[in-house]
């Protein structure tokens, strides 16, 4: 078997030997490819929306006002007649971009303060510890509300004021991970061979950290997805009419889902289940990547 | 010990200044004038026109002076416990959050008193049933407590008793003090819902370390010395585990302030949650301001509190 994928092309044997690997990850860790699994169908169910929604899901229907799941409406309509089933595939859209932009930009800019601080030391680090410090003293919901109530709700703001809150959490990992690995020989060695710190950080310390950011920055997308629900439950968090699941559920739609309890469940169990996906992809990643788990 | 409680009580005062610097310029964030945006609000000035009203405003507000002299009058009236007037009634902030947050403080210690009873208990039964149906069963419904979004389960729950029990959201709160019985039933239902969220957090962590702490030699020892079970968990296994826990325990009571504001508005309860989101839609910034900045100030003091309290819970640490 290894003989013939050594024979083949590289690219193939590339190819086998991803493939295996996802194979022997699936194995090892069920709930964490379960979790891969709930991940890429929203990932094509988000991507593919516009063609796999049955309906369009800003169409106003006042002929079937809150209707019951049927043949025609999968899971319903809501209290415009609108279908629920295509609100809830758009809705994987915001979900899943709200989630992965805040985390991409927080998780970055904390990255980037984190290896910064933990390099240089001294002043730099210990104005930007005191930075986290403060960010990290509110509770994450408060203070994306105080941001977003500042700059108005939009797709784009909610983003941001996640973001900021990500950024402390990413910043402290990636600093905690920098400082032991500053002392490592290798680093002492292309200190002394001349190389820039520039050089140093990106190309030595950098992907070193690597493991324990993609654990937090995992980890931290099923949060950010319940936060930006949560925000849009509260109304301030994505505006009417873009379909997001916690706006579906959102309070003002109480007095309607006593009458259409059909209402109050997809967009919870969507929700649910993509949270369930990232946390668990994010702990069997921890198990994986963490050398000091490996073992066991 | 002595000098280490002092020296961390100190080490909390450049974090709490930050958090009122954070606080003061986000609330400068907002793009363009609060002015113009409350005279807007209430729908009497279009864009350009009351440039004199907003002048007045502006005046009213302190929202003329230089930013560093409206950040030292802010803080000057916080420390004589001031912080200025609702925009929305006209009446000093601090009365009227003073007004709701006995009923925050009830919830959310309502609630981290659920998920102690709750979490502890399941998984010291989980650690010690370890791989058995019990154990499976518990992580089970610690995993939903994890993934299901508190608001969704709130709203279930309001939804479910609305339907099967014809139960209806009570108009008007009753304060504990003025009907214990009453006021339980109308505060039970969102403690039990972030109790069960924040339960399963606590019931991981418990598991977790109650296994680790059940490798280590001396509980073997103490085992083979033939311990009653009850002895060897109690003493030797969780004291020893109860540290990381109640680290969790103080991380999660931020998170019930979180939830706290999402339970006042599902389940129509009067606290200071519930507030800070009616302040946010009315853009009474002082009212906000004030909100946010208490709920961090409580987050850090209860932090402070646990990183003490380590001292008295473990006898290895001495300062």
């Amino acid at each position: 078997m290894t003989d013939a994928t050594a024979s083949h092309s590289d690219a193939e044997s590339r190819l086998t030997r991803t493939v295996r690997a996802i194979f022997t990850f699936a194995l090892r860790k069920p709930l964490g490819a379960a979790g891969l699994v709930i991940i890429a169908i929203f990932g094509v169910l988000a991507i593919g929306a516009p063609w796999l929604a049955p309906l369009d899901p800003f169409q106003i229907n006042p002929g079937a006002l809150l209707a019951p799941p049927s043949p025609q409406y999968w899971l319903g309509t809501d209290e415009f007649g609108r279908d629920i089933m295509s609100r809830i595939i758009w809705g994987a859209r915001v979900s899943m971009f709200v989630g992965l932009m805040a985390v991409a930009i927080g998780s970055t800019l904390g990255a980037v303060l984190g290896l910064v601080g933990g390099y240089l030391g001294g002043v730099v680090d210990d104005i930007i510890q005191r930075i986290v410090e403060v960010l990290l003293a509110f509770p994450m919901l408060v203070l994306a509300l105080a941001m977003v109530a500042a700059l108005g709700s939009s797709t784009w703001n909610v983003i941001m004021a996640l973001a900021v809150v990500l950024a402390p959490n990413a910043a402290r990992v990636v600093r905690s991970s920098v400082l032991t690995i500053r002392e490592r020989p290798f680093v002492e060695a292309a200190r002394n061979m001349g190389l820039s710190d520039r050089r140093i950080l990106f190309r030595h310390i950098l992907p070193n950290c690597v493991a324990p950011f993609i654990i937090t920055a995992t980890a931290g997308i099923g949060t950010t997805i319940l936060s930006e629900a949560s925000l849009s439950f509260l109304g301030l968090g994505t505006p009417p009419p873009t379909p997001s699941w916690g706006a579906m559920l959102s309070n003002n739609m109480h007095s309607y889902m006593v009458e259409a309890p059909w209402m109050a469940l997809a967009p919870g169990i969507a929700l649910t289940l993509v949270v369930f996906g990232f946390n668990f992809l994010g702990d069997a990643l921890r198990d994986v990547l963490d050398p000091k788990l490996r073992a066991g | 010990m002595g000098a280490y409680i002092v020296r961390r009580l100190i080490s909390v005062i450049p974090t709490l200044i930050g958090v009122t610097i954070v606080v003061f310029l986000v609330m400068r964030l907002l793009p363009g004038d609060v002015a113009g945006m409350i005279l807007a609000g209430d729908g009497e000035s279009g864009s350009s026109g009351n440039m004199e009203a907003r002048e007045t405003l502006r005046e009213q507000l302190g929202l003329n002076l230089p930013l560093h002299e409206q950040y030292f009058t802010w803080i000057g009236g916080l420390l004589q416990g001031d912080a200025g007037l609702s925009l929305w009634s006209g009446r000093p902030v601090l009365d009227e959050i003073g007004r709701r947050i006995p009923l925050t403080i009830e919830l959310a210690l309502l609630s981290i008193a659920i998920a102690m009873g709750i979490g502890l208990p399941a998984g010291m039964i989980a650690a010690l049933k370890q791989d058995s149906w019990v154990d499976y069963a518990l992580r089970g419904l610690s995993i939903g407590g994890l993934a299901m979004p508190p608001f969704w389960l709130g709203t279930l729950l309001m939804l479910f008793m609305v339907v099967w029990f014809n139960w209806t959201p009570p108009l008007g709160f009753v304060p504990f003090f003025t009907n214990p019985w009453m006021n339980l039933q109308q505060v039970i239902w969102p403690a039990l819902v972030l109790g069960y969220a924040t339960a399963a957090v606590i019931a991981r962590m418990t598991r977790s370390t109650m296994l680790e702490v059940l490798r280590e030699d001396y509980v073997r020892t103490a085992r083979a010395k033939g311990l009653p079970t009850t002895t060897l968990v109690i003493t030797h296994t969780l004291r020893n585990a109860m540290l990381p826990i109640l680290t969790l325990a103080a991380i999660e009571f931020g998170f019930m302030l979180n939830g706290t504001v999402i339970m006042e508005t599902i389940f129509t309860l009067p606290g200071i949650g519930r507030y800070l989101i009616d302040a946010i839609l009315h853009r009474d910034y002082p009212v906000v301001q004030a909100i946010i900045l208490m709920m961090a100030v409580s987050f850090v003091l209860v932090n402070l509190l646990v990183d003490l309290l380590y001292g008295v819970l473990d006898p290895r640490i001495r300062y």
